[in-house]
């Protein structure tokens, strides 16, 4: 018997490309015919978790898997419904913030509905609007960042959901409070606009606004923060929105519940209390980042360094290739073609042996 | 693949009571679709061709689908069949052929209909089924040459998408400032680029000056899913150390980045291509109408990350992909493939792929079976009495039995010329033979 996929699947379904993640390290060490492999392209912090967290993860009686998780992250909720003045019920944890923004998506779109995002950022908003059948309308760069004209001017009666990283991921570019506040006016509660923070952890900028405490004053607005990137959890794959109280009570009729495992609520837990580990995290990026400066410099690299764990270099080579060659090294960047980049890499900014490995792979493959 | 501007469907029985209802059909929608006379003509001689080829090699109780449909600058006939695989040796080429004997020729359906029509092309239809392509080009006049100062080179400019007379505008200017061996003849017809464009077939991007003069401009088109292949950047008096190529180029993949093709090839490359952006593959030879040959270097990039792989083959096949593995950076791991005795059905089966514009028939095995050897040594003797002399195969190392096939290609002179990585299953090792080439 066999099974007529051509009748059976949607066409914007068809059409969509899956994404096919990089191998695990084993195999690519075999593949390439390299050492260990350093990663320096998911923007992970190679400091691990905070103490605090392992801890929970050495603990962590085995029996308990036998067990279903909190449902809706009974205690997480209410942990960082007290960090930040809210309501447990304003805060929505998924498995990682790629479930987050299906929910959001899900909860506000129907067919024919768009969103609307940045045409050289994280791809997945765009991704998970058009595999669900919604169009994803994106608004050209102003400066290697989010272009709040050219957003506000791409919206329709059809826009349901604006999308914004913040900061952006590759950029490092970031809106102010005051050009994030501005936005927000001109929407002017019509459509739902989302802050995607999950740099949030690392930024120190003075003028760089925590969506949060901006949730009173806009109810349409809708936070997204992650355990992934500062806490070091990306393996457990955990993150949250969090928004109004009538919005979150409408996401909530997309959310998978029971998605998030036990492992990972507890070890978020933990993270949250430790201070040290985002002083550490960040003087340890402040230190890659002089590094990488300098030695892109000498190398006469251009470079595009702002907020986050990471940064975006312009080769004379193409971005695919340099992933190739650098893997004969051991050394995993993050290629840009796909970002619509082309010929720019993205790395994460990480400890000195691992930006001394990886210029020293560049040199060698430039020369 | 783009979704056709109309399209008009027939399902029939594989009997030649209804060849005049199929032909009468296919003619009828190819004049409506705008085919001219003559082309419509010949769509029909290759339909009817293909129709009565199966009637006599399928079975009655069979049904066969035709679809006519309207792609804005072709039309194209589409025959769909079930396939048992005891009839699938009857989609050979030379299936039911004895050499030297002209009353066989009526039963060389395939390829009468091949030399009728622009390109011929067969594929697997999922789940069980084959489907042959017909594709007939409509006419268009050859642009004319328009008369413009040579504007300065541009002190701004942007790059955008362009309207459609700018697109025939492009056309020309392309066919005024560069030779021939620079852009494909399409150049030569701008109402046919217009419609290409219009079709979704193919993408462009233009640099205009603020008062929207043409300084110049790239385009695209898919070749499959997987393939994007580009034209240019041509520019057209530009100071040389414009940035204006590498912002076309970069449009380009900003265009296709995200979609779902893997890889950007590049034929007709320009003077003014950016360095840095491509890997040379190697070099395709390709014969012209004029019995002269030219070699062009195949360039091209990944657009994913290459994510390693397995890939079969042939001993007699490791050492060029070893060198070319090597030389192009691709962790691959070759697994050799030997026939140790199992068995094998008899006959093995090759799809043919005539692309007149081209000048070029290209093989691809669909079905292995014990007579490869004889099989490909068949193809080559029927093939080389084509116009069409530059004769292309192409093995996915991503299926183990299509190894089988090196030695019947090595033995009957053809070159492994290049690896397509990703083109297929896996990579896709193109082999050539130019078919002035005696056989060994």
């Amino acid at each position: 018997m066999n099974v007529d996929l051509n009748k059976l699947v949607p066409a914007y379904i068809r059409k969509f490309e899956a994404y096919i993640p990089s191998k695990p390290d084993d195999e690519l060490q075999k593949l390439y015919g390299c050492g260990p492999i350093i990663r320096l392209n998911n923007n992970e912090n190679p400091l691990g978790p905070p103490s605090s967290a392992q801890e929970v993860l050495r603990r962590f009686p085995p029996p308990r898997a036998a067990v279903y998780p909190s449902g809706d992250s009974f205690h997480l909720r209410r942990k960082l419904a007290g960090l930040y003045g809210l309501d447990p019920d304003q805060i929505l944890v998924g498995n990682g913030a790629n479930e987050v923004i299906a929910f959001v998506i899900k909860a506000f779109c129907k067919e024919g509905d768009n969103i609307i995002t940045a045409e050289k950022t994280f791809a997945v908003y765009e991704w998970v609007a058009e595999f669900s059948g919604f169009h994803a309308k994106l608004a050209p760069m102003k400066d290697y960042g989010f272009d709040d004209q050219g957003m506000l001017a791409r919206i329709d009666d059809r826009t349901k959901i604006l999308f914004l990283c913040n900061p952006n991921n590759p950029t490092g570019t970031y809106w102010s409070e005051g050009k994030l506040r501005r936005f927000l006016d001109r929407v002017a509660g019509h459509r739902i606009v989302v802050v995607d923070e999950a740099y949030f952890e690392f930024v120190e900028q003075e003028d760089y606004p925590n969506g949060i405490e901006l949730l009173r004053e806009y109810p349409n607005l809708v936070v997204f923060r992650t355990f992934s990137k500062m806490y070091a959890l990306a393996g457990l794959r955990i993150g949250y929105l969090v928004g109004n109280l009538d919005v979150v009570d409408i996401i909530r009729k997309t959310c998978v519940v029971y998605s998030v495992n036990s492992l990972a609520q507890e070890a978020a837990l933990a993270a949250l209390d430790d201070e040290r580990h985002i002083l550490r995290t960040r003087d340890m990026v402040k230190r890659g980042k002089a590094f990488l400066t300098d030695e892109l410099t000498r190398l006469e690299l251009p470079f595009v360094l702002g907020e986050g764990n990471y940064i975006m270099i312009r080769l004379p080579m193409s971005d695919t290739l340099a992933y190739r060659r650098l893997m004969q090294f051991g050394v995993m960047i993050r290629s840009m073609t796909g970002f619509r980049f082309p010929n720019f890499i993205r790395v994460t900014i990480s400890e000195r042996p691992a930006m001394e490995a990886f210029v020293r792979a560049l040199e060698n493959i430039l020369e | 693949m783009t979704n056709p501007l109309r399209q008009l469907r027939l399902t029939a029985p594989a009997e030649l009571d209804f060849l005049s209802t199929v032909t009468s059909m296919v003619e009828n929608a190819a004049q409506t679709f705008g085919l001219e006379s003559e082309g419509s003509l010949k769509l029909v001689l290759a339909t009817e061709e293909i129709f009565t080829y199966l009637c006599h090699a399928g079975r009655s109780e069979d049904t066969i689908h035709i679809e006519c449909s309207d792609y804005w600058y072709y039309v194209r006939v589409d025959i769909v069949l079930p396939v048992q695989p005891l009839n699938m040796e009857a989609f050979n080429l030379t299936a039911r052929l004895s050499p030297d004997s002209d009353s066989d020729l009526k039963d060389l359906g395939l390829l009468i209909a091949g030399r009728s029509v622009d390109r011929l092309q067969m594929e697997e239809q999922y789940p069980a089924g084959v489907r042959l392509m017909l594709i007939k080009e409509k006419s268009y006049p050859e642009g004319e040459e328009i008369l413009t100062s040579a504007p300065s080179p541009f002190e701004s400019y942007s790059i955008r998408g362009p309207e459609p007379e700018e697109i025939k505008r492009f056309a020309s200017l392309i066919q005024q400032t560069y030779d021939s061996a620079y852009a494909p003849s399409c150049v030569r017809f701008p109402g046919k680029m217009a419609d290409m464009v219009a079709g979704g077939e193919y993408g462009m991007l233009i640099a205009v000056s603020p008062n929207d003069v043409i300084g110049g401009g790239i385009f695209w088109r898919y070749l499959g899913s997987e393939t994007v292949e580009s034209f240019g950047p041509y520019l057209f008096h530009q100071a040389p150390d414009s940035p204006m190529a590498e912002g076309l180029l970069d449009g380009c993949l900003a265009g296709i980045g995200r979609s779902d093709a893997v890889g950007l090839l590049s034929r007709y490359t320009t003077a003014q291509l950016p360095a840095g952006y491509f890997e040379a593959l190697g070099s395709m030879t390709y014969c012209l109408p004029n019995k002269t040959s030219l070699s062009r270097e195949i360039l091209y990039r990944q657009l994913k990350e290459d994510p390693g792989r397995r890939v079969w083959a042939h001993p007699g096949l490791k050492r060029f992909l070893e060198e070319q593995y090597h030389r192009l950076f691709l962790a691959r791991d070759i697994h050799l493939v030997e026939h140790q005795g199992e068995r094998h059905p008899a006959h093995s089966v090759l799809a043919a792929e005539f692309d007149r514009s081209r000048n070029t028939i290209t093989l691809r095995p669909i079905w292995a079976g014990t007579d490869a050897a004889e099989n490909v040594s068949r193809h080559v003797q029927l093939l080389k009495k084509d116009p069409l002399c530059t004769l292309s195969f192409e093995l996915d190392l991503g299926k183990a039995w299509q190894a089988e096939f090196t030695n019947a290609l090595l033995d009957n002179g053809f070159v492994p010329r290049l690896v397509f990585p990703h083109a297929g299953v896996s990579d896709v090792v193109v082999f050539q033979r130019l078919m002035e080439e005696p056989l060994p």
